[in-house]
């Protein structure tokens, strides 16, 4: 029995069990199917993630105080490690005593995180300029169609293309509508046979992450 | 009364018809021992030649789980917890040294799992330190933060980022590219697709994200999975080649038939 536990067999039963029910549900209906389909997705699905999440939580504490009592970690560290630790419990209990409306909360939020989280945000402007420039450079014929295709949109997007040209408008678009959501949906069908794939793999226990 | 809920008896067959060739494909390579032959994808070759580039520069390995719980994207999330097993264990054989990081508290036990496992199997579990696999912050940018942080102070040699992602995507990968890092990537959403083309040495596109974990293993029962998929993208193409024919002549009954 505890080798049953231990060993893959116990979660594919609950797996095969939740996948009928779910695709039960979807296919054929009926009320006593969705009110179980519903306490899967909703009721089963927090209680699972809220135990995942204390799982998750210990092994992340465990790993903390490990760190903490090495030797080599220098004094810099630790003093970062117990203060993070310290200031996450400060704005815990100001969240739970005063709420998340109460006037010191949103200042931290407003002030601190918001802006913090935007800078970071940002980012994104600077690296999509650096890694565009590195993917744009025509040094193949795929790479001059990238190029070229990107020119098109770019000019479709930014308001200097129409008053270049009013028809980057119309062949930006095309690029848009016809060349790039022909490849993405080829690229969809192609993941969704994959997912279908992966799902029997899982479902017969042959997929590794279930264990040798 | 119909048993099958009105609209989705066509989904339900070409269900049925995808399984049964995926089953079909397995038998095919396992009992009929006719192994397909597959091109294996460069980025899953890359995964084995960036371990070997960590071991000689003498620098780590770093792995991203991609965000979210496991209750969403949970396929994905799957796919992405293969290709770990695969690249922990080659980093563990090797003794090229490997860090996890992970958005999610959800994911993280299981990403430790996984990695504790492949070091056990490649007998390599004193390896295995509790600073292998790191719960970095589930809040998006903070994530980013620290990833880049990271990616500094290790100096990381080979990133890879297989997975759900969102808007860290470019940012955790332009971050390693900046520190001389190779990026391995995979991602089947259309709007994570163009970063990982930009930002990455090689990546998995679509379903090869879900197929990593048959390539990463070349076992008959894995690369026959891989033929079924084929035969099933096979008769994709055949109804949309149909169905564009049907329309252009005037006649839905292709439409009709698929909205039953």
């Amino acid at each position: 029995m505890s080798k049953t536990l231990k060993g893959k067999e116990l979660p594919i039963l609950v797996m095969w069990i939740v996948v009928l029910i779910v695709f039960s549900s979807y296919f054929f209906g009926g009320s006593t199917l969705e009110s179980a389909f519903k306490t899967l997705t909703v009721d089963w699905a927090i209680i699972i993630t809220n135990i995942a999440i204390v799982v998750g939580s210990l092994a992340l504490m465990q790993r903390s105080i490990t760190l903490a009592r090495r030797e080599k970690s220098d004094k810099v560290d630790r003093f970062m490690q117990i203060w993070t630790v310290v200031l996450a419990v400060i704005l815990f209990i100001i969240g739970t005593t005063l709420g998340i409306k109460s006037n010191i909360y949103s200042w931290i939020y407003n002030y601190i995180l918001l802006p913090s989280w935007q800078t970071v945000y940002t980012l994104i402007i600077f690296f999509m300029a650096t890694a565009s420039y590195r993917a744009y450079r025509a040094n193949n014929k795929y790479a001059v169609v990238l190029l070229i295709s990107g020119v098109l949109v770019l000019m479709r997007n930014a308001p200097v293309g129409a008053s270049i040209w009013s028809g980057f408008q119309d062949i930006g678009s095309w690029v848009l509508d016809v060349v790039n959501l022909s490849g993405s949906r080829a690229i969809m069908i192609g993941a969704m046979i994959g997912a279908i794939s992966l799902l029997i793999k899982i479902l017969t226990g042959r997929e590794k992450i279930l264990g040798e | 009364m119909s048993v099958i809920v009105s609209g989705r008896i066509s989904q339900l067959l070409f269900l049925l018809v995808y399984s049964l060739l995926v089953i079909y494909g397995i038998y095919r390579s396992v009992v009929q021992k006719k192994i397909p032959h597959i091109r294996q994808p460069a980025a899953i070759k890359a995964l084995e030649e960036a371990v070997g580039r960590c071991v000689e520069m003498g620098k780590p390995m770093l792995f991203q789980t991609g965000i979210g719980d496991v209750s969403t994207e949970g396929v994905t999330h799957m796919a992405m917890l293969s290709v770990l097993g695969y690249t922990s264990k080659l980093a563990a054989q090797k003794d090229a040294k490997f860090i996890v990081s992970t958005p999610s508290p959800t994911l993280f036990p299981m990403a430790e799992a996984i990695t504790r496992e492949a070091y056990v199997a490649a007998g390599k579990a004193d390896k295995f330190s509790v600073d292998t696999v790191r719960y970095l912050s589930d809040q998006q940018m903070a994530y980013c933060s620290a990833v880049m942080q990271l990616v500094k102070e290790e100096k990381i040699a080979a990133n890879v980022q297989i997975g759900f992602f969102q808007a860290e995507n470019l940012i955790t990968l332009e971050a390693a590219k900046d520190a001389g890092a190779i990026n391995i990537g995979g991602a089947y959403r259309m709007l994570r697709i163009p970063d990982m083309a930009i930002g990455c040495d090689f990546f998995l596109i679509g379903e090869e994200v879900f197929a990593a974990g048959a390539f990463c293993s070349q076992e008959p029962f894995q690369l026959g999975s891989l033929l079924g998929q084929d035969m099933n993208k096979w008769i994709a193409l055949a109804i949309i080649i149909l169905g564009t024919v049907l329309t252009a002549l005037g006649s839905n009954v292709l439409i009709q038939a698929l909205r039953m």
